[in-house]
């Protein structure tokens, strides 16, 4: 019995060529749409890492109160009971000068935990030369590339440095260069000078850290890190900001740049939508006098619009599919190759800055591929089809 | 008493140009099988489609059962198709993704209340007209012929009230030819009104009337 259903079916299995292009079409826009859509959430996921990985952190601990330090173990014990926590480490900054040939420039002495740093941030890869100074290191120092340029030092030379006690008077202190810094920021390479953490300590006379840097095991999860920390936390001594409230012009940088690529999806999403219909168009359009014939042994309006949306929603379904998979397995496939090396097409890599773009996929990119699609497929056939079934079936089989 | 009869039909395709049907008038009895003749681009296949519920005319109007055709909308229309009118196009106009005998049954499938017949109504009249054999064969591998034999059985399977066909003899050798007008004198026998265009001296002998058409206008 020809059903509506049977008809369509027939329709497409027996039209293999037309159903092949229309099949390939959609599973290519699919496809397109999925891989490009998870290539956009990958660079939006390695933007905030770059961003926050370097220093900022995901979330940021420090005093409610002004204080310079904040007892460290308790936030460092909060943040580590977490399982979505990836590393959290103190860090104490102490305002510095150096001498040398006669030169007193201002510097940052910048105390951190080198084994927790590699948990915590992208820091330790920034060392171009030598090492960061061990925790036990009461002598050590890591300076900026620029730094060392400007005092014309290496590693193993001395650094004089001066800085106030808690006392409020000068002391000098030589260190050994163990390492060398690079971050790729001209002010910071300038002036950081890295030391442990204990001697940073020492020459502040405090105890604990200025603050403690909480890395997420994902970006995403940032608010959820950052309120769970929070409510584990005294808030008269300690607090808690995610990176947003740290840095709102990171924020909006990443935001901006965010907006910037999905401007570029926009397009392609134009792009195969308007592919899509138009396939899908001209091949309803192609078949007016079939329709033409429908009608005229008693196919009425309704029913000819309802066979072409069938006759659409199975071989979209079908192909949506495949495609969605398609594109999926293209981008695990990149994924599992360490993703694409934007230096191969003209990019350029700091340091410190992961620059292998990886495919991202979670629901929403199929919801916005189904989305798209679907009704793409569904209106460009059947527009066409009532503009055929609304013609007198004479109309409609004088059409070639 | 006619079961179908046009008024005044006009019928203008293109400005300008002459009209194709020009005020043409005629009555259809139940059961009679009316032949309309005349040359090439004389309006038989406009007046058909007209009468057949497939064109509207510009102006005039057709009554099926006392009821006027083209008062209605374009479902309504097509019900009514479905239900009382068969046509057999001059160029079959059969479902190319369709077999045989899904063709036939997708038509009958359309009447009201006949689609549990679909099936049996179906195979009958294929092989009514010699063609049991090639039921399940696509009418890309049939013959011009065999195409137009199918295009008659889709008609005369749904029991129409009136059957309008366009030259349905036109692809068909002697003996086919027979087949089908014998099926349409069945079909009549049935009551059903049968109105045939055609050049065929074997239709035109077989018809209870014939109408002659030229430039669009009745010859009396």
């Amino acid at each position: 019995m020809p059903s509506l259903a049977g008809v369509a079916l027939r329709n497409i299995v027996r039209t293999p060529r037309r159903s092949a292009i229309i099949s390939l079409a959609v599973t290519g826009g699919a496809a397109a749409l999925v891989f490009m859509m998870g290539m956009n959430n990958g660079l939006a996921e390695l933007m905030v890492s770059n961003s926050v990985g370097l220093m900022l952190g995901h979330v940021q601990i420090d005093s409610a109160k002004g204080e310079r330090t904040i007892p460290e173990e308790t936030v460092l014990a909060a943040a580590d009971s977490l399982g979505d926590v990836a590393g959290s480490s103190g860090r104490l900054e102490v305002p510095a000068l150096v001498r040398q040939s006669g030169q007193v420039m201002g510097i940052v002495l910048f105390g951190l935990d080198a084994q927790r740093e590699k948990h915590t941030s992208s820091f330790p890869s920034l060392v171009v030369d030598g090492a960061l100074p061990a925790a036990d290191d009461a002598a050590g120092v890591a300076i900026g590339l620029l730094l060392a340029q400007r005092l014309s030092l290496g590693l193993e030379d001395w650094l004089d440095v001066l800085y106030m006690n808690e006392n409020d008077q000068t002391v000098g202190v030589r260190l050994r260069v163990r390492g060398i810094v690079r971050t790729g920021s001209e002010d910071l390479d300038a002036r950081l000078a890295v030391v442990s953490l204990p001697l940073a300590r020492l020459f502040s006379g405090r105890q604990g850290s200025g603050k403690v840097v909480v890395k997420a095991i994902a970006n995403g999860s940032a608010d959820a890190v950052a309120a769970r920390i929070r409510a584990s936390l005294d808030p008269a001594i300690y607090r808690v900001r995610t990176w947003h409230e740290v840095s709102p012009f990171m924020k909006g940088m990443v935001s901006f740049q965010y907006g910037s690529i999905n401007v570029v999806l926009l397009v392609l999403y134009v792009v195969v939508g308007a592919g899509v219909a138009a396939i899908q168009l001209l091949g309803v359009l192609g078949r007016t006098r079939e329709f033409g014939v429908f009608a005229a042994i008693g196919y009425t309006p309704h029913r000819i619009v309802a066979l072409v949306a069938l006759e659409t929603l199975f071989i979209g379904a079908i192909a949506v599919v495949v495609g969605l998979l398609a594109g999926a397995g293209a981008a695990a496939l990149v994924s599992h190759l360490g993703g694409i090396d934007v230096r191969i097409v003209g990019g350029e890599a700091l340091i410190g800055i992961d620059p292998h773009l990886r495919p991202v996929l979670n629901a929403r990119t199929y919801i916005f591929a189904i989305g798209l699609l679907v009704p793409v497929l569904v209106l460009g056939g059947v527009l066409p089809a009532l503009r055929a079934a609304r013609m007198t079936p004479m109309e409609a089989l004088r059409r070639p | 008493m006619s079961i179908l009869a046009a008024y005044d039909l006009v019928r203008r395709h293109e400005r300008d140009m002459p009209p194709s049907l020009d005020h043409v008038s005629l009555q259809v009895a139940a059961g009679e099988f009316l032949a309309v003749a005349g040359p090439s681009g004389s309006g038989k296949s406009t007046l058909l489609a007209i009468l057949g519920g497939l064109d509207r005319p510009d102006s005039g109007r057709v009554m099926l059962d006392g009821e006027d055709l083209y008062d209605r909308g374009a479902t309504a229309l097509t019900r009514l198709r479905a239900n009382a009118i068969s046509f057999v196009f001059q160029s079959h106009n059969l479902l190319p993704t369709l077999t045989a005998i899904e063709n036939v049954e997708l038509a009958v499938y359309c009447k009201r209340g006949a689609a549990a017949q679909a099936s049996a109504s179906a195979k009958q009249a294929l092989a009514t007209l010699g063609l049991g054999a090639k039921l399940a064969r696509l009418p890309g591998s049939l013959s011009l012929g065999e195409q137009q034999r199918i295009a008659v059985a889709r008609a005369i399977a749904v029991a129409p009230k009136v059957l309008i066909a366009d030259e349905p003899t036109a692809s068909l050798d002697g003996a086919h030819g027979e087949q089908v007008l014998e099926a349409l004198a069945v079909l009549r026998r049935e009551g059903c009104a049968v109105v045939l265009a055609s050049h065929d001296e074997r239709c035109l002998r077989r018809a209870d009337r014939v109408v002659h058409l030229l430039d669009g206008k009745v010859m009396q």
